[in-house]
């Protein structure tokens, strides 16, 4: 996987779900929830790149297994997942453990891909 | 009248038919509710009428604390007391603060939040924010779908008053110089408190001035309204006929003691909506000192058995919400107390990614300031809770065998925060983080994932300097050391008032609560003393 340099990572990560936390790291202004801009290979990269930023900050399957018990539904949906999941420390961020969960999932090939995020 | 002690040339005794011992907010406020009831006042201030280096060197104490605020920075000992320097900030607590909570312990006030509110009214004016609470219609329909959305995960957004602040001392001296029946006493200092030797009342004070001049006080009635500590020490140091002091039968008088940590928890990154909005709604009440705040509402404080804690919004820039700047100071910590850091790699993570920002702030602490830089950004809103802190039996005021200028006893305060507390404040980030991201309102990030080295409950830690707890109100003398009128347990003609007799704090700064409460005893002496 060939990665795009660090301005349009920026670009792509500052609007779609759940990147809210990516955004702190670089100091964007607020976080950003919702976005019907990207297209479905967009949003997905994005989400690889979050499954990274996860895995690059010590969260494993593993790690989110003994948090939830293995309840939290791998999801898109970060609001739902906010509401229905313990949540996980990721450099400080507080993020639940189904989203994370399918980031990392899909940012790991070897791994069976959980199933692609509907586009509203 | 007006008499100081210290200018008198012989001390006579006074004679009274109620006598206050201190004059801060309680003080000033019970005497003057009994200006109407004819009857003779007299009030003891330890102090001037403006401070003293020698007055203030009195409330020097020791501190047993990884943390704790210096005694004689969070009180002013002159006529006024600390009203002189508090910060304003004033509502009614909330009625679950006065519940007997399962999940509390030693929780529980013997009156309830509906017999004091007629108080709150009256305490109110006194601090110049009448009516009782600001109306808060006009800010959630402003706030509109946030509200509901912050209602629906369970906190609910809050205004308080801010009082001018009143300095009781400048605003209420001549009302109470002009009184016939009231004689204010300055430089009047509390030796003992002497009791009859059967304990069941006392007879007399006896008082000096700062040339170790004594005299003695009789009176019908006696009021301890010395402060949140003193008030404690007061009653340890009279120990006479006693053992341990005035109402310790159960070993009590100082313990419980409380106050108000303020912890760098959690900053808020919400989305530009809500900034919006917040924004314009602060300059709705631009006109109007109100503090803004959320707090967790009631069903939530029951379903996650939680204590109450207030949450402050306030935008902040990155230099204060860099997490690689918390990073260094974490290691600097770890290397000078030679203690292993875990997440070193994160930290040193942490640092890479704002090293800019760390060297801005270096190059500040040497009067270098850059004209623009990214140190000054925005960087989310930077949420310190005012935590209730879990009345606590280890926290307490204690007796040490150092002598003050007076030649008694100083104080020792040893106060922490227990585990279960920062437990407390954990669980309280979490669900905030839950509830602020299930409405899609923002994100969080908590400060207590970074801290490797407990800086947030000893370098980070802030106080509202709010001393209560330290002679405790229950109807059970085996649980507090006054009953419900403030009187202390079996004693006939000795109260205490002022915050010390909180059983619990809430995160409600208490000067609304002190007066309210004085204002109540008023009403029960004035029965008495009819």
């Amino acid at each position: 996987m060939t990665f795009p340099s660090r301005r349009s990572l920026l670009q792509i990560v500052g609007l779609i779900p759940g990147l809210a936390a990516v955004p702190l790291r670089f100091g964007h202004k607020s976080a950003v929830f919702e976005s019907k801009d990207l297209n479905l290979g967009e949003k997905q990269f994005a989400f690889t790149v979050v499954g990274a930023w996860l895995i690059q900050n010590g969260v494993t399957l593993g790690k989110l297994d003994r948090l939830d018990g293995g309840t939290g539904q791998p999801t898109t949906d970060l609001r739902q997942s906010f509401h229905a999941d313990p949540l996980v420390g990721v450099s400080g961020v507080l993020l639940p453990t189904g989203f994370c969960r399918y980031c990392i999932l899909i940012a790991r090939p070897s791994h069976p891909r959980p199933p692609a995020p509907r586009i509203a | 009248v007006l008499i100081d002690l210290d200018t008198l040339s012989e001390t006579s005794d006074f004679q009274a038919d109620l006598c206050i011992v201190g004059g801060g907010a309680a003080g000033i406020t019970l005497a003057l509710e009994m200006i109407a009831s004819r009857k003779h006042i007299l009030l003891l201030e330890g102090g001037g009428l403006i401070p003293t280096a020698q007055s203030q060197s009195l409330y020097q104490m020791d501190i047993v604390s990884p943390r704790f605020q210096p005694t004689t920075r969070s009180r002013l000992r002159y006529f006024g007391g600390s009203t002189n320097h508090w910060e304003g900030s004033v509502r009614t607590m909330d009625p679950i603060d006065f519940e007997t909570r399962a999940w509390v312990a030693n929780s529980g006030w013997p009156i309830s939040h509906s017999e004091l509110l007629p108080y709150y009214d009256r305490a109110f004016s006194y601090v110049e924010t009448a009516p009782r609470q600001p109306d808060e219609r006009p800010f959630l329909e402003h706030l509109g779908r946030f509200r509901d959305q912050f209602d629906a995960g369970g906190f609910s957004f809050r205004l308080s008053y801010h009082s001018p602040p009143t300095q009781f001392g400048v605003r209420y001296l001549d009302r109470l110089q002009a009184a016939t029946n009231v004689t204010i006493a300055t430089n009047a200092n509390l030796m003992s408190i002497n009791e009859s030797s059967n304990r069941s009342s006392v007879e007399s004070l006896t008082i000096c001035n700062y040339k170790r001049r004594t005299a003695t006080v009789r009176a019908r009635f006696f009021v301890i309204a010395l402060g949140g500590i003193e008030n404690a020490r007061a009653l340890l140091l009279s120990d006479a006929v006693t053992p341990g002091g005035i109402g310790n039968e159960n070993g009590l008088v100082g313990r419980y003691f409380m106050d108000h940590p303020v912890v760098k928890a959690l900053t808020f990154y919400p989305t530009d909506d809500f900034i919006r909005s917040w924004n314009k709604g602060a300059a709705m009440y631009r006109s109007t000192p109100y503090n803004r705040y959320l707090e967790a509402s009631e069903a939530t404080l029951r379903r996650h058995q939680l204590p109450n804690s207030r949450i402050s919004l306030v935008p902040a820039p990155q230099m204060r919400t860099s997490k690689g700047i918390e990073s260094a100071h974490q290691i600097e910590k770890a290397i000078s107390e030679r203690r292993a850091l875990p997440n070193i790699l994160s930290h040193l993570g942490n640092i890479l990614g704002d090293r800019d920002l760390i060297m801005e702030a270096w190059r500040r602490t040497r009067g270098d300031t850059p004209a623009k830089s990214r140190g000054d950004d925005y960087g989310g809103y930077l949420i310190e809770m005012m935590m209730e802190q879990r009345p606590d039996p280890e926290n307490r005021i204690v007796l040490t065998d150092v002598r003050d200028s007076l030649g008694l006893r100083r104080g020792r305060v040893h106060w922490r925060v227990a585990e279960q507390d920062k437990d407390d404040l954990r669980r309280m980030v979490n669900l905030f983080a839950k509830s602020a991201g299930a409405q899609g309102l923002g994100i969080v990030r908590s400060w207590l994932e970074l801290d490797d080295t407990d800086r947030t409950f000893t370098d980070l830690l802030s106080f509202g300097s709010h001393h209560m707890g330290s002679t405790r109100a229950s109807h059970d003398p085996r649980r507090g050391v006054v009953d419900a009128n403030q009187r202390v347990h079996g004693r006939a003609n000795i109260y205490v008032a002022g915050s010390s007799v909180f059983p619990t704090g809430s995160h409600v700064p208490p000067t609304a609560t002190i007066v309210a409460t004085t204002i109540r005893l008023a009403d029960h002496l004035k029965k008495w003393l009819s």
